[in-house]
């Protein structure tokens, strides 16, 4: 069952000579509770697939579909409130709101949207990124791991069908990283949640179920990272 | 839509949002603050104004009948109606329903101005933050939470600052009631009122306004894309790097920062220099207002004497005995007394005079009115002309407009002579006359005695010591005093003026007040002192209203001011840590916020100069005095203090943290 499908995606900037085609035709399918990392280099047009399977920005044409429904179809306020419900992020540079503490920037999703809280999800959440300690903390007192673990923290607590996580370990050093992205996969697969990372680093990527790559803003492969098996063109990718 | 209860939520960010900005709280508080005060003294202001006014009319009417029936309800009303309808006593009567309506208008330009100060004030708050919004709108706060988020810091620091300005705008407008009031009348008492109305109607405005202001913040707010956000984010350093190219000297830097926020520039030069501005108009209107203009409109001499009223009806023209003449005579500090006699005779029209007066009722007759014709025809079938006889002394005599070359006392003096007056409102042509030099006029007087005399010249004496009344067919002719009262046996004088020795004019109030006003309270009594004091009141009016709009305007002007240099400054923390931590010292960092500070009230001290002159153009018939322009001088150095005053402490405030902290924010 895929939770997240783009049909003929496409974004343009500018217009005339200076268009730059950001994203071409991308068709893309990610199936429920799988782990995806979307590769390439820098101005290959990932974080604008982001973007837009984020809701954040909109597309120049195509469609964007998460859990079924079409954001393309939104109103700016609905967007943002199913953005809240159903999208997570986590951003390179963490993004927390500098005047929360930890705590009430791990629940303010939740919160805006009127919800009870699920305690216990979210204690669990918070021992497994191992928040307990902190939870009181302003962000500007927390290292830059500790920080991004706040933000897969808040990214989790509203019980998102997707999340979606741009660079997650880009201002992190090696061993933080590794620390921070197993805490990622464990949490993902925990609760079974469906995550699209991006990243321009291939051992980080290798740690997901499935790579994508992306060049120009098209998407040129599709393999899954487990090592052994062959690299495949499933029909979850195909090129328009 | 999805009706979702995050109020404590939203409540919690609103908080926290208030924290984080402490100064720009306290800004917003004053300015609130100031709004609130504003309103409540006009409310204050113009409520009891009109309920002085109300008083004053009530006594006034009071004075006017012989007796009155107050504050009656409508079905007394009709009762008493009624009553005076049939009392067979009662000559006249008149109902009247108070409304009277406030002369203040100078009120609502304060309001106005200051409407357009707050938007500035409430600007920066989110603009500081937007970064924060953005931030919140990622992770699904919506456009109506974020403006609800505006809204609701924007109460809290209205429901803080509105009640302190309630309560001094309460203070200023009874300070200030008896102030305005007393400088239009000088006998009324002040009634103030403190209707819990005023302090509603004060709040909801001032709530109003506030609201108004951050209408554009809300909508910056509420329109902040994601993506944007998240590049602020992401390359707040980058970007601003590659846009500016620095200078590095202080001039250029500031000149800089001053390019990158002008429109606030322009608002905090703009509001310095209305101020300003309007301080050089109340300098130049006062320094305009000369008492001797006044003065030869109310006086023909230092002090006049008289019971001439404004109707002829209750006018004594014989006002001035041979007593209160001898006692006036004696007067020790008096310079010059002169009398002027009067009483009405008539005489024959000889041919000229009466074809003047043909010429001048076939032109003027419709313009004068009905009443005037029956005159006329009268006049001219008697050809009989009412005479405004007047005989006068050498200190009147002085005080003649000459048709032609004057004549001298002494050859008046000789009894041989008349003077009279010549067509000089109401003429066919510039030339037309009654008598002319060397024409023979002869008077029939009351007794039956006729007396030729030589018409010496033409002349008008003017009115404040001539013949107050208007008497449009007739003929001014004066004699010498003497001739007067030998001719008529009249020796009551209709009027006296009396010119003090200079420096000697209090005396010659003192003794007028002590010894010839107490022998009768019908006398009218005009004194150059009196009226200084009633044109020093006028003055004072001006000088308080100007003030006060300079005041409130200059007070906005440099909370603008101090607004932008604060914003600049936080704006610009971390560019100036840097700049310090590659070797810029504190001086020169400072200098370069203080030369900014001098660019833009320099720029408002010229513009209001600018200003000024186009106004002063107006007045190119006059000098305008130095002393006119001594409040804009005065106002100078203190803006220097401002521009040197706020740039430091804002930097003081700034340095409590270290370079290093600053940098890493």
């Amino acid at each position: 069952m895929n939770i997240l499908k783009t049909t003929q995606l496409s974004k343009i900037y500018g217009n005339g000579e200076t268009a730059v085609h950001a994203l071409q035709n991308v068709n893309l399918t990610v199936d429920k509770g799988e782990f995806a990392a979307i590769v390439g280099t820098s101005g290959s047009g990932k974080s604008t697939l982001l973007h837009m399977i984020g809701g954040l920005d909109v597309p120049t044409s195509g469609k964007v579909f998460v859990d079924g429904q079409e954001l393309g179809a939104m109103t700016d306020e609905q967007l943002t409130i199913f953005r809240r419900r159903n999208i997570g992020f986590v951003f390179q540079m963490y993004n927390l709101v500098p005047m929360l503490n930890v705590w009430e920037n791990i629940i303010l999703p939740v919160k805006l949207d009127g919800k009870l809280l699920d305690k216990n999800y979210l204690q669990k959440i918070i021992e497994i990124l191992g928040l307990k300690q902190k939870l009181s903390c302003l962000p500007n007192a927390l290292s830059g791991g500790q920080q991004q673990r706040v933000a897969i923290a808040r990214a989790l607590a509203a019980k998102p069908a997707v999340l979606l996580a741009d660079e997650p370990t880009g201002n992190l050093d090696s061993k933080t990283s590794q620390d921070v992205l197993g805490l990622l996969k464990i949490t993902g697969e925990e609760f079974s949640q469906t995550i699209v990372m991006i990243t321009h680093n291939e051992e980080i990527a290798q740690l997901a179920d499935r790579i994508l790559r992306i060049e120009d803003g098209h998407l040129i492969s599709d393999s899954s990272s487990c090592p052994g098996s062959s690299s495949r063109q499933t029909g979850s990718i195909y090129r328009g | 839509m999805v009706k979702v209860e995050n109020k404590g939520t939203l409540w919690l960010i609103t908080k926290k949002f208030l924290k984080i900005n402490r100064a720009r709280n306290a800004i917003a508080i004053l300015a609130i603050i100031l709004t609130s005060l504003l309103f409540t003294t006009l409310f204050t202001g113009t409520c009891s104004m009109f309920l002085t006014q109300l008083e004053t009319d009530k006594k006034k009417y009071i004075t006017d009948s012989h007796a009155i029936i107050q504050q009656l309800s409508e079905e007394e009303g009709q009762r008493a109606e009624t009553a005076l309808k049939d009392a067979s006593f009662v000559d006249k009567y008149g109902k009247d329903l108070f409304l009277g309506i406030s002369e203040d208008a100078r009120f609502p330009y304060l309001v106005e101005f200051h409407a357009g100060d707050d938007n500035s004030a409430r600007n920066i708050s989110v603009k500081n933050d937007i970064r924060t919004y953005g931030l919140l709108k990622n992770i699904g706060t919506t456009g109506k939470q974020l403006k609800k988020i505006v809204r609701m810091q924007a109460f809290i620091l209205s429901i803080t600052g509105i009640p302190v300005g309630l309560v001094t705008g309460y203070a200023a407008g009874v300070l200030l009631v008896p102030v305005l009031i007393a400088s239009l009348n000088e006998k009324t008492e002040t009634v103030t009122t403190a209707h819990p109305l005023i302090f509603l109607f004060s709040a909801i405005f001032s709530l109003l306004t506030v609201y108004l202001s951050i209408l554009q913040a809300c909508r910056i707010v509420a329109k902040v894309s994601p993506v944007e956000a998240l590049r602020l984010a992401e390359n707040t350093q980058t970007q601003k790097k590659s846009k500016k190219n620095f200078s590095v000297s202080c001039m250029g830097m500031a000149l800089q920062n001053m390019r990158s926020s002008w429109k606030k520039g322009i608002i905090v030069m703009l509001s310095i220099a209305i101020s300003l501005t309007i301080l050089n108009i109340t300098g130049i209107l006062i320094s305009l207002q000369d008492f001797e203009d006044i003065q030869d409109l109310y006086l023909a001499a230092d002090f006049q004497l008289d019971k001439i009223t404004s109707t002829l009806d209750f006018a004594d023209l014989n006002a001035i005995s041979p007593d209160i003449h001898q006692a006036l005579d004696t007067c020790p500090c008096a310079e010059a007394t002169g009398y002027t006699y009067y009483s009405r005779e008539q005489l024959s029209m000889p041919e000229q005079l009466r074809e003047t007066y043909e010429g001048i009722t076939n032109k003027y007759l419709d313009q004068w009115g009905y009443d005037w014709n029956d005159t006329w025809q009268e006049i001219r079938t008697s050809n009989q002309i009412p005479v405004l006889y007047m005989g006068i002394s050498k200190a009147i005599f002085d005080k003649f407009k000459w048709r032609g070359e004057p004549a001298s006392w002494e050859d008046f003096q000789s009894g041989q002579y008349v003077i009279t007056n010549y067509p000089d409102t109401y003429y066919t042509k510039e030339t037309d006359y009654f008598y002319k030099k060397g024409d023979s006029l002869t008077m029939t007087y009351q007794s039956g005695e006729n007396k030729t005399y030589e018409v010496l010249q033409e002349a008008t004496l003017p009115t404040l010591l001539g013949y107050p009344y208007t008497d449009l067919i007739s003929v001014e002719v004066y004699v010498p005093a003497s001739e007067y009262i030998a001719c008529t046996g009249n020796n009551y004088a209709m009027r006296a003026a009396i010119n003090a020795i200079p420096g000697q004019e209090k005396n010659v109030q003192q003794y007028i007040e002590n010894v010839i006003l107490p022998e009768d309270n019908a006398f009218q009594f005009t004194s150059v002192l009196d009226l200084k004091k009633d044109f020093d009141r006028y003055v004072s009016k001006y000088y308080i209203i100007g003030g006060l709009l300079a005041l409130v305007l200059a007070f906005i002007g440099i909370m603008n001011f101090y607004n932008t240099t604060a914003t600049s400054l936080i704006s610009r923390k971390k560019e100036l840590a840097l700049l310090e931590a590659v070797g810029m010292t504190k001086r020169q960092l400072l200098g370069m916020l203080i030369l900014e500070g001098i660019f833009y009230l320099g720029g408002a001290v010229i513009t209001a100069g600018f200003l000024t002159l186009l106004y002063s153009r107006r007045f190119t018939d006059r000098s305008i005095s130095f002393y006119a322009f001594l409040p804009f001088l005065l106002m100078i150095p203190v803006l220097l203090f401002t521009a040197w005053a706020i740039p430091e402490s804002q930097f003081r405030k700034m340095h409590r943290e270290s370079v290093v902290e600053r940098i890493r924010q």
